[in-house]
């Protein structure tokens, strides 16, 4: 199988599975329990996302860096502003002070 | 202007400061995939046919070191599997929107585009315009992805790296994520989300992020049950 073929294969299952359940599934279907769990995805996935950006260094765990003080400060100012802008000039302003 | 292309806007303006952790994200994946000998095309279309930033580097590792094509199929397969938790979870706010608008926005999701598609629609009442706004998102990072990627295979190897733009993504994601955790069975999720990645992260192929959201789902549910 050919280079561009692999490509165009990952590239219709990639594609096949952002499409599930947008396309195929009527979700008054789901269970009951499913549905209720869904409303967690975005709150679990997007904790998850951060940490592995800010605590894993080098496939290592790093808890103490200056990524996990620019988080730390960004969660604060994230709670009392709950924007985005000052978040990320928060934490842009103490990584870069810590480097 | 009509709110439809009011909130094609909002949602191009709400994904600018991903971009900022994308474009360097995307000249790295150029620059990686040209060293390890890949044609200029092939490392473009695989921006456009795949979209998605993880799997294509690994993709491009593994063609590298001329790995089994069927082995590159299955990993990128469970790299982007967790993609599918998002179609679920967006599944509802989409259903009334024709065929066409849903292979659009399932072309179009990422964990970028996600993340603020999803917060869109749970925050913001206006289910109406709700996929306008997914659609400028996901636009704004495709095309950013596009360009990044091309920028890595002309000249990337001559930028000076900038660290900072690291942490943009994660950063960006921390003040979407605060505001949308409205009770202690969503904060519970969070935590436990943000605890298995790291506890995990040592699992290949991005599983790490599929564990914490699996449990991080059921600590969430069993707050929640525990509550009512």
């Amino acid at each position: 199988m050919s280079l561009w073929l692999t490509i165009v294969v990952i590239g219709v299952i990639t594609f096949a599975i952002r499409y599930s359940f947008i396309g195929l599934v009527n979700n008054a279907d789901f269970p009951a329990i499913v549905q209720r769990g869904l409303r967690f995805v975005p709150a679990a996935v997007l904790a998850a996302i951060i940490a592995s950006d800010l605590a894993i260094s080098n496939k290592q765990i790093d808890l103490i860096n200056p990524k996990m003080a620019a988080g730390a400060v960004a969660i604060i100012i994230a709670w009392y502003s709950r924007q985005v802008i000052p978040t990320l000039v928060a934490g842009f302003i103490v990584f870069l002070l810590l480097n | 202007m009509q709110p439809k292309y009011r909130a094609w806007l909002a949602g191009a303006k709400a994904e600018l400061p991903i971009i900022m952790g994308g474009i360097p994200f995307g000249i790295i994946y150029g620059v990686t995939a040209l060293k390890l000998g890949l044609s200029p095309w092939f490392i473009q279309a695989m921006s456009t046919i795949v979209f998605g930033g993880s799997s294509q580097m690994i993709i491009a590792q593994m063609f590298g070191s001329f790995a089994p094509n069927l082995a590159i199929i299955l990993t990128s397969t469970v790299v982007n599997l967790r993609h599918a938790l998002y179609s679920a979870s967006l599944a509802p706010y989409v259903q009334p929107l024709s065929r066409w608008w849903k292979v659009l926005l399932a072309y179009l999701l990422t964990d970028e585009a996600y993340a603020v598609a999803i917060t869109n629609y749970q925050e913001r009442n206006d289910p109406e315009h709700g996929h306008w706004f997914f659609f400028g998102a996901g636009f704004m990072l495709w095309i950013s992805w596009q360009i990044s990627t091309a920028i890595g295979i002309l000249v990337g190897s001559q930028l000076p790296p900038m660290p900072v733009l690291d942490i943009a993504a994660a950063l960006t994601f921390i003040g979407i994520l605060i505001p949308i955790l409205r009770d202690k069975a969503l904060i519970a999720a969070a935590i436990t989300g943000a605890s298995v990645a790291v506890l995990a992260s040592g699992l290949p192929y991005k599983l790490d992020l599929m564990a914490a959201a699996v449990v991080g789902i059921g600590v969430g549910l069993a707050i929640e049950g525990k509550q009512a």
